[in-house]
């Protein structure tokens, strides 16, 4: 006991830090925020690992000691449970029922047998016979609840383990790469097939510019033959073969991102050059005396607190720029600059030319995740087994009582001993309506 | 149809902090009377909100859980049902639980309050909702999740009092401290099965629905199961233990407040796939 206080204490802090600290496979340049913090710092997190706390030796060693641990209390506990359930010792030799609830009548033992027994199978005891004590059991199985609880974590981990066969993967495609295929050629998945993302696009709310719902249409071929059709939406994922296909993400693609720069003589306030540009892509505006590149483009230009730009689309209104490499023909140095629709007047450039985007084009793209784990049944059968165990535990406690009829000078005396279990007490009012019902049966009041 | 929603849950409000007020008075001056009415103006308060909360959510197509503001509101919403439930629960120990009702209405009150106000941006009419939030488990987790959380707040709050009087009184012990640390334990055993079910159960399902897997270590999944294990903790420390009062009071303690950072300091102090603003 005192182990699994201090292994679910250990387990809660571990857990806790990892939610906390930014986590390498789930937080973008979470190496650049460690690495802001120092170098003494750096070093500590990564010796700990915690940059990923989940995946790290020590956190997995943690969980198989609470998986042992558990599977130790269950050895022992549930045995236990199982003989209290099928197999009730009686309270001690010499024990009396409590006085509270005692019962006496004239009539006889016989009569009085059956009337207890009638009485106790009203409010739904089983009765049964142990030595010179009638035992009368209601929710006999309950007193299982903690172990299948237990259990079903013990479930839930193993399901979790056998996520390590978990087949996953993501691909993306927009506007442009309508017609993709990406071939799937997955161990005990059956033979090769290939997935072609015919068709995307997004639903509106009616009336409104605000998303509803995103789609994606694909085909499924197999030897060159279309076989299934499917159709993924938003918390809607398609199925094959067992592999699911999830609808992911529906946004911008700013890699595919095409831009016209051109170059304003100032002076002449005249348009000189113009030059398309994908993102990555080299050009030269030889009349404006520049080599350019196209880095990256955003819809949504943020600058941030520490000085760098970033695509925030939550941040608020459209804010299209491109992030321009600039090499000057004359051989000066090269240098990086913001590009916006319109030419900035605030423009620092000692240059006879200014740059701004005359137009620009962001197709948009979809992300599908897909996945197989055989682990998924495993874990639900025990978040299922997990809700049975806890509302047997918490709130259909087992209730039992043991029932002494002792014949005493021509008048027959019940008494009745509590078992103790939670909510079982002399006042509580189960026992208190039991009695009564006794009470109105063995003496004909009802 | 905004305008009368907006009268509802200003009534609601009314009834919760008037009824808080009674609960206090009702202590006070052991006066049974107005303990009675405090009962009756925070379930008056419970149904004029349920009413509120029906209206809204028929407007909007879903339960109404899809923002800050709407979700506060459910959360003053849980907390009256939580306090009523134990009240009803546990009739015998309705005085001890008047000071229990006093905060539970406040906190409802303050819900309600801060959902209107300009810090959360304020309930508004309700919006299309996001495809990300279009799905029927939206409804089982969120609610579920809450639900539980309306009955450790009372846990917490029934602790924070056994504490406070105790280091009042500078003894541990008496009738009223007993039944207060029975009262906690009451509220938690029926509170955590919800829980469990909304936040671990159903959100690993609505997960797996959305995102392809039904557990990523996300900041609010991994407070959401740290909150859990408390609780875990508490059970354990409890039934097996049989650690009563003090000790166990820092343990409900601390695991409301831990629901409450995985409820709202989640959201805006750590980044991860729930932080929807």
């Amino acid at each position: 006991m005192q182990l699994t206080v201090a292994l679910l204490v250990f387990l809660g802090l571990a857990a806790a830090l990892g939610g906390a600290l930014p986590q390498v496979p789930t937080t973008p340049n979470a190496d650049l925020i460690y690495a802001s913090y120092g170098p003494f710092w750096q070093r500590t997190i990564d010796a700990l690992a915690l940059d990923d706390v989940f995946h790290s030796a020590w956190f997995s060693a943690l969980l198989a000691l609470f998986a042992l641990n558990l599977v130790l209390c269950t050895a022992g506990r549930t045995p236990r449970a199982l003989r209290a359930m099928l197999h009730p010792v009686p309270p001690g030799e010499g024990t009396r029922g409590d006085s509270a609830l005692a019962v006496e009548t004239g009539r006889a033992p016989s009569e009085v047998n059956g009337a207890t027994r009638c009485a106790l199978r009203a409010h739904r005891f089983r009765v049964r016979k142990v030595g010179r004590w009638l035992v009368a059991d209601r929710r006999r199985w309950s007193r299982l609840g903690a172990d299948l609880i237990h259990a079903s974590i013990l479930v839930i981990l193993v399901g979790a383990f056998l996520g390590v066969y978990q087949v996953d993967g993501y691909f993306a495609a927009n506007e442009t790469e309508l017609g993709k295929t990406i071939p799937f050629r997955l161990p005990s998945a059956g033979g090769p097939f290939s997935v072609r993302v015919d068709e995307f696009g997004a639903e509106l709310h009616p009336g409104t510019l605000s998303a509803k719902d995103f789609w994606t249409r694909l085909s499924v071929i197999e030897n060159g033959v279309l076989v299934a059709s499917l159709e993924t939406r938003i918390n809607r994922p398609a199925t094959y073969r067992g592999i699911s296909f999830y609808q992911t993400t529906y946004s911008d693609d700013l890699d595919a991102a095409r831009v016209v720069l051109a170059a304003l003589d100032r002076s002449a306030e005249a348009v000189v050059d113009s030059v398309s540009l994908r993102v990555g892509q080299t050009s030269v505006l030889p009349s404006a005396g520049f080599e350019v590149k196209l880095v990256r483009f955003f819809t949504h230009l943020h600058w941030t607190d520490a000085g760098s730009v970033v695509n925030a689309p939550a941040s608020g209104a459209a804010n299209p720029a491109a992030l321009i490499d600039v090499r000057p023909l004359n051989g000066g140095p090269a240098f990086q600059v913001v590009v916006f629709p319109s030419v900035s007047p605030h423009d620092d450039l000692h240059f006879a030319c200014s740059l701004f985007l005359s137009a620009y084009e962001v197709p948009k793209a979809v992300g599908i995740r897909y996945a197989r784990n055989p682990g998924y049944p495993v874990v639900w059968a025990g978040f299922v087994l997990m809700m049975v165990g806890l509302v047997a535990a918490l709130y259909l406690p087992a209730r039992r009582l043991w029932i002494l009829l002792e014949p005493r000078d021509g008048r027959v005396r019940i008494e009745l001993w509590v078992e103790p279990t939670r909510g079982a007490g002399l006042d509580a009012v189960w026992v208190q309506s039991v009695r009564r019902t006794i009470g109105d049966e063995v003496t004909g009041g009802r | 149809m905004d305008h009368i929603q907006g009268i509802l849950f200003a009534l609601a409000a009314a009834g919760y902090f008037v009824g808080a007020m009674l609960y206090v008075l009702a202590t006070a001056l052991r006066r049974t009377p107005l303990g009675t009415g405090g009962t009756a103006l925070l379930a008056g308060g419970l149904a004029l909100q349920s009413v509120a909360l029906a209206l809204r959510g028929l407007a909007a197509g879903t339960l109404p859980v899809t923002n800050t503001p709407e979700t506060l509101v459910f959360y003053g919403w849980v907390f009256a049902l939580g306090y009523i439930a134990i009240e009803r629960l546990d009739r015998a120990d309705r005085e001890v639980l008047r000071p229990v009702g006093a905060f539970a209405g406040l906190l409802a009150c303050a819900a309600l309050a801060l959902a209107s106000s300009p810090l959360t941006g304020g309930l508004s009419a309700p919006q299309p909702l996001v495809p990300a939030l279009r799905s029927h488990w939206l409804v089982l987790h969120v609610s579920l999740t809450l639900v539980g959380e309306g009955f450790f707040a009372v846990a917490f709050v029934s602790s924070i009092l056994y504490l406070v009087r105790e280091r009042a009184a500078k003894r541990v012990g008496g009738d009223s401290q007993t039944r207060l640390d029975r009262i906690s334990y009451r509220a938690i055993v029926v509170g955590f099965p919800f829980f469990t079910l909304g936040a671990l159960f159903f959100g690993a399902v609505w997960a797996k629905h959305a995102w392809g897997r039904y557990w990523g270590w996300d900041p609010k999944e991994t407070f959401s199961l740290v909150t859990w294990l408390v609780y875990v903790l508490y059970l354990h420390l409890r039934v097996r233990r049989g650690w009563r009062a003090k000790r166990v009071a820092w343990v409900a303690v601390i695991g409301f407040l831990l629901a409450l950072f995985t409820f709202a300091g989640v959201n805006y102090l750590v980044r991860g796939l729930h932080s929807y603003g």
